[in-house]
């Protein structure tokens, strides 16, 4: 009786894996699909207009300026690793940032490394708590778009080039 | 119960839950396994597509067969042959340089095939060979064993994607409007 009992317990936390791997490969497919539209949108949810009491040593200073963004890619989806490559092929970047968002610091640290993007400032965001925290977005990849300090917009988005052609600190709009 | 015994039963639950989760992990969520062993093994996508859900069900009957006191011996020959391989593609991917996530339970935040999946491996395989050394027969409480590698299995899971499990326990705000 109780190895009957054992192994329908066993088939529960079986299907407790199954979900959490779907959810997971949900959350890696989630951001936005070439069908709507430029492919860039409004985050509604996020808190426009908040200045971050404290900014991540590696992003000290940064969003001092008239134009300023900090992309938040997720080490946990593919579209992130996609924009993280075109990031690698772009040489105007002196207004970009990036806040790795990941569960594991050290998988964040060989995001970084993998993708070339420690020539930018960055930040590894342990469990996206600072993005989450300070700006309630919790959607990647997205854009945080400041001016002096202040967040003024938030945009998910899929790929670099059609960001900016939406936000580029020459045309100075959102 | 002897400690031998009980440390005996623990490793048997360890194993089969480690088994058991990277298998319906990778099957539920082949994508980045596939990714990982096509760069590993230099393969095309529907073949390294066909190695992984072969490996997927594999682990997972190797795990169940590990709970089985007439399986167990197969179970703990197929569990070092894994661990062993699991190794060796560890020191393969660190001898490569990969970067692709190993996917190893299904998640693509993971970290790529080297120096961890060795120790995991090889882990693995003393496990395995401790049951195969101590005899089928010599686990404790067999019964409870089904328990006891549910238990570890939801931990792993909880703590593999305990980003997704934040997210759902995550406070929303709710709306106000429309009253």
């Amino acid at each position: 009786m109780t190895y009957v009992f054992g192994i329908a317990l066993l088939i529960l936390a079986g299907g407790v894996v199954v979900l959490f791997a779907m959810l997971g490969q949900l959350a890696d497919r989630a951001g936005v699909t070439p069908s709507q539209g430029s492919g860039v949108r409004l985050l509604e949810e996020a808190r426009v207009g908040h200045v971050p009491a404290a900014w991540p040593a590696g992003l000290a200073g940064f969003g001092d300026g008239p134009l300023r963004i900090v992309l938040v890619l997720s080490t946990a989806c593919s579209s992130c690793r996609t924009v993280a490559g075109q990031l690698a092929d772009q040489t105007d970047v002196s207004d970009i940032a990036v806040a790795v968002s990941t569960a594991d610091a050290a998988v964040g640290a060989e995001f970084v490394a993998a993708n070339g993007l420690s020539r930018l400032p960055h930040h590894v965001d342990e469990g996206g708590d600072w993005v989450s925290g300070e700006f309630g977005i919790s959607v990647s990849p997205a854009a945080l778009v400041f001016r002096d300090g202040m967040l003024i917009s938030a945009l998910a988005f899929t790929d670099f080039t059609m960001l900016r052609s939406t936000v580029s600190p020459t045309r100075q709009r959102v | 119960m002897t400690g031998s015994a009980f440390a005996l039963g623990l490793i048997i639950c360890a194993i089969a839950a480690v088994l058991v989760s990277a298998g319906l992990g990778k099957l539920a969520a082949p994508g980045a396994s596939r990714e990982a062993i096509a760069a590993l093994l230099r393969l095309p996508e529907p073949a390294a597509q066909r190695a992984v859900r072969l490996l997927a069900v594999v682990e997972t009957l190797t795990g169940v067969a590990l709970l089985v006191p007439d399986l167990r011996t197969a179970g703990a020959v197929l569990a070092g042959v894994l661990g062993l391989a699991f190794a060796g593609a560890g020191l393969l991917g660190r001898a490569r340089g990969l970067a692709t996530p190993c996917g190893c339970f299904g998640q693509r935040d993971s970290r790529p095939l080297g120096l961890r999946s060795v120790l995991v491996g090889l882990a693995l395989a003393a496990g395995a060979l401790a049951v195969l050394r101590s005899g089928a027969d010599a686990a404790p409480r067999t019964d409870l064993l089904p328990i006891g590698v549910a238990g570890i299995v939801v931990l792993l899971a909880v703590w593999i994607w305990r980003d997704t499990a934040r997210e759902l326990v995550r406070p929303r705000p709710t709306s106000t409007a429309n009253h």
